[in-house]
């Protein structure tokens, strides 16, 4: 056993094996039942759309780490994400080329801009979902009649006032039409991947338990969410609907349980999390009594993501220090 | 208010149960570092061609610090040699050539090693070259004296108020659950209560500690020790040595203290909790009643083809030991210590010193290569991290050579656990960011003052 080569190296010598990809592929897993959920109610159209936000993003990567002549970050599996979540937060109603110049986007000026994975100070997937929201309006609001659902909806022509509203516009007056049940179930017009705040719930809760994502963010969104919508719905009944109404609808569940938990975009300290979902949460639903047109959750998770270094501030006290209260 | 849910720390896997500690017989030549532990190397007593008993004194702590050296071989010293240890630093060793007898230095017994002064026994102590093991092995009789020294603005006075040690924790299980050495000694612990009791009451006889602390391994049966414990009313605190780091020193300090101590700056020991190993604790009995000195130690050998506990005399080659855990085949990385905290080594041709308490073996194919990717912000490490610290930061603010932000963010409270290199899925070699952020700063500082 003598004058061999031996391996140095700084403790801990063991790892428990986690991986950035396994990780991503937790997060994806996560979204499977409510992505499956999204391709039931819409159809194939909406498998389409995913397959080709996925590609999209994917390709984009590609080219970008080759002409950049870096290494292909592509065995992460973060532009698979990125697409994914791109094309479930989209109706399923969109034309191909919108998820398309979204998914490019979301990596050419969301992603890869900042350097390698970790960089990026906004969801790569939200920087395009928002870029494409803000340049075409009406086309980002092509809802499409899910198979199952509580109320009949009108279908007419692609693009205009009369198709489908996404829940979340109705009037307020309007609400009792829909059964919370319904909604927390999954029958409701939306995002292909965001209508289901059941499998959502579950998928987020997985991923707490696998420790990929903390409890605090996605509890303080819901909070701040329930806690504005019920104060907003107390003094104006008509102006903000209840509670679990702005909860199960839109891209609430989503946004706190995968966009709030995002890596580099969100803070990562205990009290950091939390605050930043409960402002956040608050923050989502004045944008949606403000009327803004699409995407009042993508919005207020961009809005505070801009904030995180800020939230990254509020660290614990360390072991045997004294708290201060500066 | 500290809102994170999940236990902090890590949760490693513990071996089934410890075995029989088996016997290494006395090498044929024994290679014996002047420096045991950190602090100054030794004074040789003796000359080059001397032929010296087990248990002779060798060399000499010349400042009251570190601890002295005997021989742990019979035979003849043949030469001084370098020792490369594996920080980096080269030590002079002394080689004792064996005459294959075994003879041993009469003991001088003393029966009521009690009644001697705190004083006295803290030389005993020194002069049986005992060594805290654990997370910072250093002279015991030097470790004692840090507690106890004066404070600062006492001194400043001219008085001599020592400080109080109110709590003294034995422990009986490592803090790394891969390490068994001190499980397999309380295993057969039954025989040896009584030494056990005089060594902690010497301790307690030196310190003046108010309250005993026995802390196991809630797995660890021990009726000798709950009877020991009941009858001298030491408190006895059982923790999963799984959940890692919890018995690691500043753990087990909060444990027995119900109070955090500061690891920033200060060591345990100065916050007047001392943390020993039981094996520190029956070397010291030996040390005050028989004057016996330390000449073996200890091991726990963990290796993909083999794996055991070990009582071996210092200085003997750890490939001797390795051998005898049943290793055969071409290893790649040998850890001196636990995977959590080990230190790796370049090489198995080193002697057995008094600091090495296991000896970890990797296959070729068992060892993790450091990737190092830029740190994807998940927050793993702030969940795991038991100072709450948040080490994904401070690695960047150390990647990036921003020193004093690192320090700013509490740099210096890390305790080098590794559970942030454990857990982080980019594979960055945390530990080694938080070190060389400590040392660039400890050497700006040197050079500022």
């Amino acid at each position: 056993m003598t004058n061999q080569r031996l391996v140095v190296s700084i403790s801990p010598h063991i790892k428990n094996g986690r991986t950035v990809r396994r990780m991503i592929v937790t997060t994806i897993a996560a979204l499977a039942p409510a992505a499956l959920w999204g391709f039931y109610q819409f159809g194939l159209d909406a498998l389409a759309l995913v397959a080709v936000g996925i590609t999209a993003a994917c390709a984009t990567e590609a080219l970008i780490t080759r002409l950049a002549k870096k290494r292909s970050s592509l065995g992460d599996g973060h532009a698979v994400l990125t697409g994914l979540v791109l094309a479930l937060l989209v109706p399923a109603g969109v034309p191909f080329w919108l998820v398309i110049v979204g998914a490019v986007m979301a990596i050419l000026v969301g992603k890869m801009p900042f350097g390698p994975l970790g960089g990026a100070p906004i969801y790569p997937a939200l920087v395009g979902l928002l870029i494409v929201a803000t340049s075409w309006p009406t086309e980002i609001r092509s809802y499409v009649q899910p198979t199952t659902a509580p109320v009949e909806l009108k279908v007419e022509g692609a693009a205009d006032a009369e198709t489908p509203r996404d829940a979340v516009f109705i009037d307020p007056s309007d609400e009792a039409e829909y059964k919370t049940a319904d909604l927390f179930l999954g029958k409701q017009v939306g995002p292909i991947g965001a209508i289901s705040p059941l499998l959502l719930l579950l998928g987020g809760l997985f991923l707490i338990l696998r420790r990929v994502a903390r409890w605090q963010a996605p509890l303080g969104f819901l909070l701040g969410m329930g806690l504005a919508a019920g104060i907003g719905h107390a003094l104006d009944p008509s102006g903000c609907a209840s509670a679990s109404f702005h909860l199960f609808t839109g891209s609430a569940m989503f946004g706190a349980f995968f966009l709030c938990t995002d890596w580099s975009s969100t803070p990562v300290t205990p009290w950091g999390m939390f605050l930043f979902g409960l402002i956040g949460g608050g923050l989502a639903v004045l944008l949606r009594i403000a009327g803004l047109p699409y995407g009042a959750v993508p919005w207020a998770i961009v809005i505070m993501s801009l904030a995180t270094p800020i939230f990254d501030r509020i660290t614990p006290t360390p072991f045997g220090k004294v708290a201060s209260h500066a | 208010m500290d809102i994170s849910f999940f236990r902090r720390g890590i949760k490693l896997s513990r071996r089934a149960r410890p075995g029989k500690i088996e016997q290494i017989p006395p090498p044929g030549r024994a290679v014996l570092s002047l420096q045991q532990g950190s602090g100054p190397p030794a004074e040789p007593s003796i000359e080059i061609g001397e032929t010296v008993i087990v248990g002779q004194t060798l060399a000499q702590c010349a400042s009251g610090s570190g601890a002295d050296l005997h021989a742990s071989i019979s035979g003849e010293v043949t030469a001084f040699e370098d020792l490369h240890f594996p920080n980096g630093t080269t030590v002079k060793a002394l080689v004792i050539e064996g005459d294959g007898k075994d003879t041993w230095a009469e003991p001088e017994r003393d029966d009521k090693p009690l009644i001697a002064s705190p004083g006295e026994l803290l030389e005993r102590i020194r002069r049986g070259g005992v060594i805290r093991q654990g997370s910072e092995t250093k002279s015991l009789a030097e470790v004692i004296g840090e507690a106890m020294s004066p404070r600062g603005y006492l001194s400043s006075t001219g008085s001599t108020v020592a400080k109080p040690v109110r709590h003294i924790a034995v422990r009986f299980a490592d803090q790394d659950p891969h390490l068994d050495a001190l499980a397999a000694m309380t295993e057969t612990i039954g025989d040896k209560t009584a030494d056990l009791d005089l060594g902690v009451k010497v301790l307690a006889s030196i310190t003046g500690a108010e309250q005993i602390h026995f802390v196991l391994d809630n797995k660890q049966e021990t009726p000798g020790l709950d009877k020991l414990a009941d009858d001298n009313d030491y408190a006895v605190l059982r923790l999963d040595a799984t959940n890692y780091p919890d018995l690691s020193s500043p753990m087990v300090a909060r444990a027995v203290s119900g109070k955090e101590p500061d690891t920033a700056f200060k060591r345990v020991h100065e916050n007047g909790i001392l943390v020993l190993d039981v094996d520190t604790v029956l070397e010291t009995a030996l040390a005050a009643r028989d004057r016996r000195p330390v000449v073996s130690k200890l091991i726990s050998v963990n290796g993909p083809e083999g794996a055991g506990v070990f009582e071996a005399r210092l200085g003997t080659p750890l490939a001797d030991i390795v051998s005898a855990a049943g290793q055969k085949k071409e290893i790649g990385k040998v850890v001196l210590g636990g995977p959590m905290k080990g230190i790796a080594h370049h090489t198995l041709e080193f002697p057995l010193t008094k600091e090495i308490s296991g000896i970890t073996l990797f296959g070729r194919d068992q060892i993790d290569m450091a990737v190092n990717d830029p740190c994807v912000g998940c927050g793993l490490c702030s969940m795991v991290c038991p100072i709450r610290l948040t080490p994904g930061m401070l690695s960047r603010y150390c990647e990036f050579s921003s020193w004093d932000l690192a320090q700013e963010a509490h740099l210096f409270s890390c305790i080098e656990c590794g559970c942030c290199a454990y857990v982080c899925p980019a594979g960055r070699s945390m530990v080694q960011f938080m070190v060389q952020g400590k040392s660039e700063l400890l050497s700006t500082r040197r050079s500022e003052s």
